[in-house]
């Protein structure tokens, strides 16, 4: 069996967010898994992102969990709704704590993360990179 | 037709809990079994029936062998059981369907590590952080700690339903205050909301004394059959109902992030027990951080969805308060050691029905609900407990 993850992971290497369709129910999930969870159907078709999500929880993270991210905090750790559906953890970036709410349209971004992998974040929209 | 009530929990111990210097897991286990038979009258050579949980602080390829071993039992019924922070409820309803199926007659459950002494509580935060709690891949290069996981869900409850971080810190002052009556409890001095609002934050909302602790400790129980623990010393306490509830191995998937399978798990509990969360006196909740509770009390239907907050203030849930709950002082003042926390939950509940509990004996105790969570709050069980 191919890593379920690997479409995902190798699409972020590129600075791409690819979301896992299944063919059957058309439905998009996240985490990647091998069968669609709402319907069970094996045969996904990997499809670009909008690139478009709206905040729904966040953290600011104030004590590093290891000393790679000792550098960087604080920093804001997210829950974000895509506008096709699934969820994913992630971060945002170029906003101040005080700004943020339930629903903030946010769109993507990618960042190099302290342990090196590179990973979709998000910022709200309208703010230039 | 209930095995379930057909079982009762007729010992309980506890070792010494918070910063016990020089004890390894087996050591304080073995405190927490031999205390647990001496409260039943009961001696290693009655025991046929051994449950315990994995451990952070030891390379144990097979926990309950090791425990086994130590003890020097060879039981006919044996395993590790992991689900998460819900093992220690789910150990007696595990232990109860062993002796209904006639695999054992006397089961111990035993759990509990030196998580302090072993780790510190900064490497046991960094333990955690890498134990897989976060998704490896997708979740782990953001940088959450385990506290951050749990701080999404109360973001979203504060932002979703006007919860406020001084109703969070009521759950950690109601914690406290129970601890300061508990003489095994690690945290005894007395706090107050504003002393919680100004620990240092973590990881928003949660601050320092949102937190639970890490502690060294282990915890048993002794599970029987009813007509045998008749003859034990202790008045037996019997399981009434049980029930699991799973949602999700990631918060990060979780849309729903603020109702929990816990009201799948209290629903089936209740209701083989056949009573409502209104008969119950005193309720035992897993409280892991402040905002945990405040969900748990709105999923078992103790207070509707988005009033746990309101529902907490005035020292409700404290001494004194109209429902008591987790009157030992929880993973926040009393102890958390790993696995083995949630079973303190068990004793507690088990010391309140019995009318043990001191200067923290809750009225009129007859049934008490016992909860567990594990996980990113995505994997839940509950007992209901009573004095039959
Ligand atoms: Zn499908």
């Amino acid at each position: 069996m191919p890593d379920p993850l690997a479409p995902l992971l190798e699409g972020y290497a590129e600075d791409r967010l690819r979301l896992p369709f299944c063919e059957k129910c058309g439905k998009p999930h996240l985490y990647p898994r091998a069968r669609c969870p709402h319907c069970g159907n094996a045969s996904l078709a990997w499809r670009e992102a909008s690139g478009r999500g709206s905040l729904a929880s966040w953290s600011v993270v104030h004590r590093a969990p290891s000393p790679d991210f000792a550098a960087e905090v604080p920093y804001t750790v997210a829950l974000v709704r895509l506008e096709e559906g699934p969820q994913l953890m992630t971060r945002v970036v170029d906003a101040p704590e005080e700004a943020l709410r339930l629903g903030l349209p946010l769109t993507l971004r990618f960042a190099t993360m302290p342990g090196g992998e590179r990973r979709p974040v998000f910022a709200p929209e309208g703010v230039s990179a | 037709m209930s095995g379930l009530r057909d079982a009762a929990i007729v010992g309980i111990g506890e070792s010494r809990l918070g910063r016990v210097p020089g004890m390894t897991a087996l050591d304080l286990q073995r405190e927490a079994a031999e205390a647990a038979l001496a409260d039943a009258g009961l001696s290693f050579a009655d025991v046929d029936g051994l449950l315990t949980t994995p451990v952070r602080t030891e390379s144990w390829a097979m926990p309950c062998g090791m425990v086994a071993q130590e003890f020097g039992l060879h039981p006919r019924y044996i395993a590790t059981l992991d689900v998460a922070g819900a093992s220690g409820c789910s150990m007696v309803a595990h232990a109860a369907a062993a002796l209904a199926t006639g695999q054992a007659s006397t089961v111990l459950c035993v759990a509990g590590q030196p998580g302090l002494s072993h780790h510190g509580r900064d490497s046991m935060v960094k333990t955690l952080a890498g134990a897989g709690w976060a998704h490896p891949d997708l979740e782990a290069p953001y940088g959450p700690l385990v506290p951050t996981l749990y701080a999404l869900v109360a973001q979203r409850h504060m932002r979703e339903y006007g919860t406020t971080a001084e109703q969070l810190a009521e759950v950690a002052v109601a914690m406290r205050g129970w601890a300061a009556m508990n003489p095994n409890a690690q945290k005894r001095e007395p706090i107050s909301i504003a002393d919680v609002l100004a620990s240092p934050m973590v990881t928003s909302p949660l601050h320092v004394l949102d937190c639970a602790l890490v502690s060294d400790g282990a915890v048993a129980v002794i599970v029987t059959g009813k007509d045998r623990a008749r003859d034990l010393k202790q008045r037996p306490i019997t399981p009434l109902g049980a029930g699991h509830g799973f949602s999700h191995g990631y918060i990060g998937e979780y849309q729903a992030l603020t109702s929990t399978a816990s009201a799948d798990a209290g629903r089936a509990a209740f209701a083989q027990a056949g009573v409502t969360p209104g008969d119950i006196q005193v309720a035992q909740l897993y409280d892991c951080f402040t905002i945990t509770v405040i969900v748990e009390l709105e999923d078992l239907g103790f207070c509707a969805k988005g009033e746990g907050g309101a529902f907490v203030q005035g020292g409700r849930i404290g001494p004194g308060g109209a429902l008591p709950v987790t009157t030992h002082g929880g993973l926040l003042s009393a102890g958390h050691p790993g696995l083995a926390g949630g079973m303190f939950h068990v004793v507690e509940a088990v010391r309140q029905l019995r009318g043990d509990a001191g200067s923290r004996q809750v009225d009129g105790a007859e049934l008490a609900l016992v909860h567990g969570n594990g996980g990113i709050i995505g994997l839940h069980c509950s007992l209901v407990l009573g004095r039959l």
